[in-house]
C-alpha cells in the first residue's frame, strides 16, 4: 500500500518537474525573442516611414520639374516672339544658345566615340586562376569612370554623357554601394560613356600604353570603344541653382 | 518539501537552458505566448483543485497539453482567416486564471479567519 503510494507520488513529481522545466524554458525563450525582435521591428518601421517620405518627395519633384518644363517652353515662346521683332535680341538669343551648349543645358550631336565598360564575364576563369573571386577588385568603380572622362576631356571631348546623364561642370560621380551615382541618379553596369569630339584623337588617348584603358583592363573589366559618325548627347535635365556664387564685377582700368 | 525543491531545481534548469537556446523567429512568438498562457492556466487550475482536494493528475496532464494545442490551433486558423482568435484564447486563459485565483483567495481567507473565530469563542 505504502509502496504503491510512493510510486504514484514519484510519477506525479516527475510530471510536475517536467512542467516546471517546460514553463521556465518557454518563458525565457519568449522573453529573449521579444527583446530581440523589438529593436528589429522599430528599425523596420522607421525604414518604411523613410521610404514613404522619399516617394513623396520624388512625386513632388516630378510635379515641379514638369512645371519647370512648361515654364521653359513659355519662355522660349516669348523669346521667339521678341526675336522676330528685334535684331539685338536675336543676337543675344544666339549667344544664349551657345552658352547652353557649353553649360550642357541643350542636347548636342556630332562625331564621337562611345566607351562601354562592363563587369567581367570571366568570373570562372578568375576563380580558377586565383582560387578566390574578390568582387570588389573586379567591379567598375567610380574612379574608373572618372579617369575615362578626364582622359576624354584632355583629348578634346566637347560633350560627355554616362548612361544618358550629361556630365556638366558640377557633376559629381560617386560610389553608392554597388551602383554609381551621377547627377544624383543611380546607374548600374554596363556603363556607356559617350563623348563628342575628334574620334581618333580620343580613341588613341584612351588606348595609350599604360594609359587609362590598360589600367582598367588590369581589373578584368570589359572595355569596348566604338567610333560613331553621329552621337546625340542629351541635355542636363536637372535645375542648376547657384545659391552662393555670384559673378564678380571686375573694374578694368 | 522534496517536490517543491525538485520543481525549483527543474525551473532553474529550464531558465538556464532557455538562456542559451536559440531564439525563435518573431512570427512564431505568438504561438509560444499562447502556449505559456495555457500552461499558466493549467497550473493555477491544478493548484485550486489541489486545495479543494479534487486534484487528478490525469485530468491535469490532459488539460495541460490539450489546452495548449487547441489554443495554438485556433491561433493558426485565425491567422489564415485574418481574425485575431488568439486574443479570445488569451482572454479565456486570463479570465480563468483570475477566477481560479479568486477562488484560491477565498479559500485562503476562510482558512485564516476560521481558527481566530474559534479562539475568540
Amino acid at each position: 500500500m505504502s509502496k504503491n503510494e510512493m510510486k504514484k507520488l514519484n510519477s506525479t513529481q516527475v510530471i510536475l518537474c517536467l512542467i516546471c522545466f517546460l514553463i521556465a524554458f518557454f518563458v525565457t525563450v519568449q522573453v529573449r525573442t521579444i527583446n530581440k525582435s523589438e529593436s528589429d521591428i522599430l528599425r523596420l518601421r522607421t525604414e518604411d516611414e523613410l521610404r514613404d517620405e522619399v516617394n513623396q518627395w520624388k512625386e513632388m519633384y516630378e510635379v515641379a520639374s514638369e512645371r519647370i518644363n512648361e515654364l521653359n517652353l513659355r519662355i522660349e515662346e516669348y523669346r521667339n516672339e521678341f526675336a522676330t521683332n528685334d535684331d539685338k535680341i536675336a543676337l543675344v538669343n544666339e549667344e544664349l544658345a551657345t552658352a547652353n551648349v557649353i553649360a550642357g543645358l541643350s542636347a548636342v550631336k556630332g562625331r564621337g566615340i562611345t566607351v562601354k565598360l562592363d563587369d567581367t564575364k570571366a568570373i570562372e576563369d578568375i576563380w580558377e586562376q586565383n582560387g578566390v573571386y574578390d568582387s570588389n577588385v573586379y567591379i567598375i568603380h567610380d574612379t574608373d569612370i572618372m579617369s575615362v572622362i578626364n582622359e576624354l576631356r584632355a583629348a578634346g571631348a566637347e560633350a560627355i554623357s554616362v548612361n544618358g546623364q550629361r556630365i556638366i561642370s558640377n557633376t559629381a560621380i560617386r560610389c553608392v554601394g554597388p551602383l554609381i551615382q551621377i547627377n544624383g541618379v543611380n546607374l548600374s553596369a554596363p556603363f556607356t560613356i559617350s563623348a563628342i569630339g575628334e574620334p581618333s584623337t580620343m580613341e588613341s588617348a584612351l588606348n595609350l600604353r599604360g594609359g587609362v584603358i590598360s589600367q582598367i583592363k588590369l581589373a578584368k573589366i570589359d572595355v569596348t570603344i566604338e567610333k560613331h559618325e553621329e552621337i546625340i548627347i542629351p541635355a542636363y535635365d536637372k535645375v542648376i541653382t547657384y545659391q552662393y556664387a555670384s559673378p564678380v564685377q571686375e573694374v578694368n582700368e | 518539501m522534496t517536490t517543491l525543491l525538485m520543481g525549483a531545481i527543474c525551473a532553474g534548469a529550464g531558465c538556464i537552458i532557455g538562456l542559451y537556446a536559440p531564439t525563435i523567429p518573431y512570427e512564431y512568438s505568438k504561438y509560444l505566448a499562447i502556449a505559456i498562457m495555457a500552461i499558466f492556466d493549467s497550473i493555477i487550475g491544478a493548484l485550486v483543485a489541489k486545495v479543494q482536494e479534487k486534484f487528478n493528475i490525469n485530468v491535469f496532464i490532459s488539460g495541460f497539453f490539450l489546452n495548449a494545442i487547441i489554443a495554438i490551433t485556433f491561433t493558426i486558423i485565425g491567422e489564415s482567416l485574418d481574425v485575431d482568435i488568439y486574443l479570445a484564447a488569451i482572454f479565456v486563459f486570463v479570465y480563468r486564471i483570475f477566477n481560479n485565483l479568486s477562488v484560491l483567495r477565498r479559500i485562503f481567507i476562510e482558512e485564516v479567519t476560521r481558527p481566530k473565530n474559534n479562539k475568540n469563542k
